[in-house]
């Protein structure tokens, strides 16, 4: 009776907690999953172009219904589109989300009509030791330039989880290397906030402590799921995650 | 829901529709006013009604809008605000509807200004082309939502084509006064519009406030398809 109660409520102890979860397309669908993730856990989430990465991290944010299973963020249930979650999980997706017409100052003071818990100063003084210009326009931002404004939101609205989607698509080496250090820096910064890195990009891996592995191939998960040490000791997270794909296709 | 919340993107919306429509307005200034001042065939039913004409532009204009929001990623960006889809939704009835205020205000004291009609009579007919203004512009909205690219322009199309068939029509029934100025013609006639707009009301908020917090520009929501090229 206690474990059947027990099982009805979500890790507390857990930024996310996903049991059983689907997401069901007409011609696709994404799991059975399960997984937990701890704060300040880095989670790489692994797989090929159309593997259900970006579907899963649309679940996180809140921006996805499941359709079947349960999931809990900050050990509250989600069980319908719930834009309140974004107070809490902050998306870094390929594009920069914001009105490109609008100047850097001019986005963070938007966004902090709609965050309870937005800290102007913490936007302002990341901005500055990023080098970014508040006059700047959205428009005339380089990607890596982009990615910085994203991390001083991130960082503005006190997000716990945040998601990265393919954050180094389309980047040039230079940038590419920049990028991976920014997150490589804030994971360092900020402790206790828990990362998901969706990439298809297996150099990526090398760049970034991950203490977490989920590799995706056609909405199914490769490696084991729940919450232990995903990365095998023998091999590092970039070789586990090639030999299962490898594996996955045959090869 | 929150007020601040609403108020906030309902003065973006605002901002979006107003700003590019002074070109509008110089255009028509300049290709329709000025030569029929020049002419001196500018009467009063023409003054209110060209000016009409301009001011119901600004809640369909509005709508019109999502177009573009869609192409530069502003839906998007939108979709992604810790906000609901109810606050999404009054904040474009918000908008629409001070929108649409510029029109009540011009037909409700124009009208018995030029002596075109009463002042009881003005106040109805303004207070109509109000509600339908802010119906359509939700709508088009709601459309533009719900169907991708050139569906939704042609769904828009058809909805003010419909709108404005059922003007010219209305006009026809001015023979058939002593039937509509019966009691059960009256009651008909103001229960039919009336059913329209809150069945088209409850259709174009319902949308809002399903599509607007969950918006991606790369799947079309109600179908379930999605573009393969770009990834799950």
């Amino acid at each position: 009776m206690i474990e059947a109660r027990r099982a009805e409520t979500g890790d507390d102890r857990c930024v996310v907690d996903l049991r059983g979860v689907e997401f069901r397309y007409p011609k696709f669908r994404l799991g059975p999953l399960s997984l937990q993730i701890r704060p300040g856990a880095a989670v790489a989430l692994v797989g090929p172009n159309g593997a259900g990465k970006t579907t899963l991290l649309g679940i996180l944010s809140g921006h996805r219904v499941i359709s079947a299973g349960r999931f809990w963020i900050l050990g509250i249930e989600r069980d319908r589109v719930d834009p309140t979650i974004r107070e809490q999980v902050a998306i870094v997706p390929t594009e920069l989300l914001g009105l490109r017409w609008m100047r850097v100052g001019e986005h963070f003071d938007f966004l902090s009509h709609f965050y309870s818990g937005w800290d102007m100063a913490k936007a302002r003084e990341m901005a500055d030791a990023l080098d970014l210009h508040l006059a700047d326009r959205l428009r005339e931002l380089s990607r890596g330039q982009s990615l910085k404004v994203s991390f001083c939101t991130a960082l503005a609205q006190g997000a716990k989880l945040l998601l990265f989607d393919e954050p180094t698509a389309g980047l040039d080496p230079v940038a590419r290397h920049d990028a991976l250090q920014l997150i490589r820096s804030y994971t360092r910064q900020f402790p206790d906030v828990a990362i998901v890195l969706a990439t298809h990009i297996l150099e990526d891996l090398d760049e970034i402590p991950f203490t977490r592995l989920l590799v995706l191939r056609e909405g199914k998960a490769l490696s084991p799921s729940g919450d232990g040490p995903l990365v095998s000791s023998d091999a590092g997270i970039r070789e586990t995650a090639k030999r299962m794909l490898l594996g996955a296709a045959g090869r | 829901m929150r007020r601040s919340v609403v108020l906030r993107l309902s003065r973006l919306h605002m901002y979006r529709t107003v700003k590019p429509m002074w070109k509008v307005g110089l255009a028509t200034g300049v290709v329709v006013v000025l030569p029929l001042v020049f002419s001196g065939a500018l009467n009063p039913d023409l003054t209110v009604g060209v000016l009409a004409g301009l001011l119901v532009l600004l809640p369909v204009t509005a709508a019109l809008n999502v177009t573009g929001e869609k192409i530069d990623g502003s839906l998007r960006f939108l979709a992604s605000l810790p906000v609901t889809g109810r606050e999404h939704a009054a904040s474009r009835l918000v908008a629409a509807a001070t929108l649409a205020m510029p029109l009540v205000i011009h037909l409700a004291t124009l009208l018995p200004l030029f002596g075109l009609m009463a002042f009881a009579g003005a106040f109805i007919v303004a207070v109509s082309a109000g509600i339908a203004a802010v119906l359509v512009s939700l709508l088009g909205v709601a459309l533009q939502y719900r169907f991708s690219g050139q569906k939704a322009r042609s769904m828009f199309s058809i909805l003010l084509a419909a709108s404005v068939g059922v003007v010219w029509l209305s006009m026809l029934f001015e023979g058939w006064l002593p039937v509509i100025l019966t009691p059960a013609g009256i009651v008909t006639l103001s229960l039919v519009p009336l059913a329209g707009a809150l069945a088209g009301s409850w259709y174009a908020l319902r949308a809002i406030v399903r599509l607007a917090p969950v918006y991606e520009h790369d799947r079309d929501e109600l179908t379930g398809r999605k573009v393969r090229s770009e990834g799950a």
